[in-house]
């Protein structure tokens, strides 16, 4: 009897409970035990491989072992990046299909370590280990388990074919052989070879495909999926409905009369693509169709509501994906798909109000972009967007800012009604009103009365005076409530838009500022986080060094979060100095907390390099951090963005004691002249109160000597200890 | 008293240093030695040679040098400036070649005669200095420049039975002129103690290893020293009486007027 229990147990254990998505969402998170990469030696690991090498008396085994170097280091870095997702249920579920794929190949399934990646990009690679990684982005764009299967048969056949390897050794010695020729010719050569090899895993996977019962026919339409991989996940109506109400209808001119059509690039010169063009990909995926039988073959074999649940989840996942990068208009688009399918759902409905929330601030110019962000130039004119979504863009692109605050507001207040403990939603109507204020609206303004009134009773013109004289805000709001009494009625489209809200609503009445046309000043002289874009406290010194510390607060405490060490020499074939990257890495680690040991300065290191297999929470909670600062180096430095895409920061403040996070590291670069520069770089980060409050950068025409990086780091924690 | 005074000083300053500068790893306080030196090109070295050869009396050796050896404390007052006190020994001579002693001086015969041999010079210089480190650099560690005043007291020792001049002196016999040779040995005292103040200015670049050695390397020169005195030029009085204090400045700015240094230094 225990026999059958302790397993039950043990299993139960393991499964992951479902989200019930028609209430709410979780960020999908890592759980479980952590694999082996988080915990091996990886130089043990890649001398092992290299021996391995050097046994089976392979050609090339110069590059070959580079290769096993970079690959190894790259897998590790992949895994440790905080993006990887470990043992949770996309990742439980990709594997699962995995399974049915090679049932009949148990050997070369214990070979593969596949992963879910936090990647909005539809993509899916696959390393000469085993290692494969599936992007967030394409899962949610799948029609069909069958077609995810297809895909993963594509990239075991990489990994069988060895195809990964064989494509750097070939790069390698076109690299080494053709300094004659130009750089063009030399990428045509790399693309052609890398694109026969994608062509043969197209085939290989097909074979493979075509062992299990899934429908042969979504091997053709995975390519479809390919090639509108560009467009949001599903493609509907973007309805001017969804933010009506009964006291709100969008003038027509805010939308388009009809959006653009999809352009079809499908069989685009692929001269310089690694993969070939989909039209071709497809085509050899048809020709290998059309002579087999598709009887008795299916789309989902682990499970449709299951396929469909994951897809789900992938897509609320993405819309966190997209705010971690700032697009805003896609994260909107995402969020209203899916609020069409989970109208109840509250992240859903907090992913609409962070982005109304955020294009507000966008609006007033307190959110910025710059040339890294991954929206450059800001929001595309909808002229950029193809089909639905366009209508989205053309209307964010089209209502004036003070307009879109107070849209913002209506959506957001009323969703804060819906969901009253959510304290997020809560916050960002809060922080909405504060945008309100600062406009030069005021509940005065939503009881003019236009001269095209219909009904002009003795009390409307009493409103009117009221309204040319600024009264008290109950008698504002008394002169709203007898407007609405007497049905009157004012051309501009949002005058009514709280009328609801006016009347019935004592919270949203005590929030309204009163008078913003009386009182307010520009709109660029926001003081508060939500709606400061620059730091400009007056506390902080700065100095022509770049460096500047806010004195207000006595750190003591700091978050160490992944101290980095790169060596780079240009004279040497591998300019990545992986081993020695890593070997000072380590020390660079020893370096920091000694320096922090000596000034009783209290440091938390969270790294993923420094876990043990039951760490699972600490890469949790690295990825959070990470994502947050993600999101927070999209835009500059010193700029002020609220960061949407986590709301688990507070948590993390105390459960670590501290909100200071201190990032450093060290890059040692090496020219082929033999020129030598050290950089070095820290920054304190109060991820509370999102503001950086320690920064230096340097840069040293020196190699990176022990004295060097002992005097700065140990320089750092003294600056920061006092305050300096 | 005054002794007092300055301890109480340097305890404050000390003190004052500990709450302000982050030092190596939490050192702010060293102590080692220098060794100082420069081409002996013209001026004679300790063993009365120079690296080009001269007309007088100094032998010409490939490699001359002259040596100055350093005994310096030095605490750290902030993340960009230390301040130290050294002292620094020399030991030199003054190749009597270029400096001609007035032996005889009338309305008609006017001599001037190089002594022959040279004489010694022991010196030692206090120092107080201040380094400035640059934007980068934590002191002590990284690259600095350095200056403060400086007292040179100096020693002149001569032996007359190596150092004489060998003079005509004229003299009136019988309505005419006779001259006369005469061996003139005495230069006043035998040991003639100077004192004289400067300036140094100096840069330089250190390295720390096992988190306790200083290694600095750099140079520095003595402001005053590097520029000729116009008073000491060829033409001026100078007889046996003053000639070592009319040449001795010469040879001490000349050993100090430019120097590369080399530091070992151990901080507690």
């Amino acid at each position: 009897m225990i026999k059958f229990i302790i397993p039950f147990v043990m299993l139960s254990g393991l499964a992951i409970s479902q989200q019930n998505l028609k209430d709410n969402f979780v960020p999908l998170k890592s759980s479980g035990t952590l694999p082996d990469v988080f915990t091996q030696n990886i130089r043990n690991v890649i001398q092992k491989d290299i021996s391995d090498l050097n046994k089976n008396h392979e050609n090339d085994k110069y590059i070959k072992s580079n290769y096993l170097t970079e690959a190894n280091y790259e897998i590790e870095k992949i895994v440790k990046s905080g993006n990887t997702l470990i043992n949770d249920e996309v990742t439980v579920y990709l594997n699962k299909v995995a399974d049915v794929i090679l049932k009949n190949n148990p050997t070369l399934r214990n070979e593969l370590h596949i992963y879910t990646l936090k990647s909005p990009v539809v993509n899916a690679y696959s390393y000469d280990k085993g290692y494969m990684f599936i992007d967030i982005g394409l899962i949610a764009q799948v029609e069909t388990e069958a077609q995810l299967a297809y895909i993963l048969c594509h990239e075991i056949s990489h990994y069988t074919k060895k195809h990964h390897i064989e494509g750097y050794v070939k790069n390698k010695k076109l690299d080494r052989q053709n300094y004659d020729r130009n750089g063009d010719d030399k990428l045509i050569e790399k693309c052609q070879y890398s694109k026969e090899k994608e062509s043969e895993a197209d085939v290989e996977g097909f074979r493979l495909f075509e062992q299990t019962d899934y429908n042969l026919k979504q091997a053709e339409k995975a390519f479809d999926v390919l090639q509108y991989a560009h467009l949001p996940f599903e493609l509907v109506e973007f309805k001017k409905s969804f933010f009506e109400t009964e006291y709100l209808k969008l003038p027509n001119g805010y939308f388009l009369k009809e959006v653009s059509s999809i352009r079809n690039n499908s069989n685009e010169d692929d001269t310089k693509l690694t993969h070939p063009n989909t039209a071709k990909r497809k085509q050899t995926v048809v020709d290998l169709i059309a002579n087999r039988s598709n009887a008795g073959k299916v789309n989902a074999l682990v499970g449709q509501s299951q396929f469909e649940y994951i897809r789900d989840l992938t897509r609320m996942e993405l819309c966190r994906l997209y705010l971690k990068r700032r697009d805003y208009p896609n994260a909107l688009y995402a969020a209203y798909v899916l609020a069409n399918k989970y109208p109840n759902n509250q992240y859903v409905a907090e992913v609409i109000s962070k982005c109304m929330y955020a294009i507000s601030l966008y609006g007033k110019g307190s959110i910025r972009y710059n040339s890294d962000s991954y929206l450059e130039n800001g929001i595309p004119s909808h002229s950029d967007i193809e089909s639905y979504p366009q209508q989205l863009y053309h209307f964010i692109n089209k209502v004036p800012s003070n307009e879109w605050t107070m849209l913002s507001l209506n959506y957001v207040y009323r969703t804060h009604k819906k969901f009253p403990s959510n304290q997020n939603i809560n916050a960002y109507s809060d922080s909405l009103f504060k945008l309100v204020s600062q406009v030069n609206w005021g509940i005065v303004d939503f009881v003019r009365l236009s001269k095209k009134t219909e009904v002009v009773t003795e009390t409307a013109k009493d409103t009117l005076a009221t309204a040319a004289e600024p009264a008290s805000k109950t008698d504002l709001i008394a002169s709203i409530q007898k407007e609405n009494n007497f049905k009157s009625y004012d051309t501009a489209y949002y005058k009514e838009m709280y009328l609801d809200l006016f009347m019935n609503d004592k919270e949203f009445i005590g929030k309204f500022p009163a008078n913003g046309s009386s009182t307010t000043s520009s709109s660029s002289g926001f003081s508060s986080y939500s709606t400061s874009s620059k730091s400009s406290d007056s506390k902080t010194k700065k100095s022509k060094k770049g460096e500047y510390i806010k004195t207000e607060d006595k750190i003591q405490k700091v978050l160490l979060l992944e101290p980095f060490y790169l060596k780079i020499d240009e004279s040497k074939e591998e300019e990545f100095q992986y081993f020695s990257s890593d070997k000072k890495q380590e020390n660079y680690i020893v370096t920091v907390n000694n320096c922090a040991q000596k000034q009783n300065f209290e440091l938390v290191t969270l790294d993923p390099g420094l876990v043990t297999s039951s760490d699972v929470d600490k890469v949790n909670d690295y990825s959070v951090i990470n994502d947050w600062f993600s999101e927070k180096f999209d835009a500059d430095s010193d700029d002020k963005n609220p960061i949407f895409n986590t709301n688990e920061i507070d948590n993390l403040v105390g459960k670590y004691g501290t909100q200071y996070v201190f990032k450093t590291g060290i890059v040692n670069y090496k020219s082929r002249s033999g020129k030598k520069r050290t950089y070095y770089y820290a920054f304190v980060y109060d991820i509370k109160k999102n503001e950086m409050i320690y920064k230096k950068f340097e840069t040293f025409r020196d190699k990176d000597s022990k004295d060097l990086i002992n005097a700065k780091v140990y320089q750092t924690f003294y600056e920061l200890k006092h305050k300096k | 008293m005054r002794l007092m005074y300055l301890i109480y000083a340097a305890m404050f300053i000390v003190a004052l240093s500990y709450g302000q500068s982050s030092g190596y790893m939490g050192k702010r306080l060293f102590f080692g030695y220098a060794f100082n030196t420069c081409p002996a090109l013209w001026g004679s070295n300790a063993n009365n040679k120079t690296i080009s050869g001269t007309e007088g009396n100094a032998e010409s050796g490939k490699i001359a040098f002259n040596v100055l050896h350093e005994g310096f404390f030095e605490c750290i007052l902030s993340s960009k400036w230390t301040m130290g006190l050294n002292a620094r020994y020399y030991k030199t001579t003054y190749d009597n070649a270029t400096m001609m002693v007035e032996t005889n001086r009338d309305l008609i015969y006017n001599s001037r005669t190089t002594p022959e041999g040279f004489y010694t010079i022991k010196g030692l210089s206090y120092g107080l200095y201040f380094k400035l480190f640059t934007a980068k650099s934590v002191a002590p560690w990284g690259k600095y420049i350095q200056f403060g005043p400086v007292l040179n007291t100096a020693n002149a020792f001569y032996n007359p039975n190596e150092m004489y001049v060998n003079a005509q002196t004229q003299y009136a016999v019988n309505y005419s002129y006779e001259r006369r040779d005469t061996l003139l040995t005495d230069f006043g005292s035998q040991k003639q103690s100077y004192k004289g103040f400067n300036f140094m200015f100096g840069f330089g670049k250190s390295r720390i290893f096992y988190n306790k050695l200083i290694v600095d390397y750099g140079c520095n020169m003595y402001l005053l020293s590097a520029f000729p005195n116009i008073a000491l030029t060829y033409k001026q009085d100078i007889t046996t009486q003053n000639y070592i204090q009319k040449t001795i400045n010469r040879r001490i700015r000349g050993i100090n007027h430019f120097n590369a240094f080399i530091k070992i230094a151990y901080l507690i």
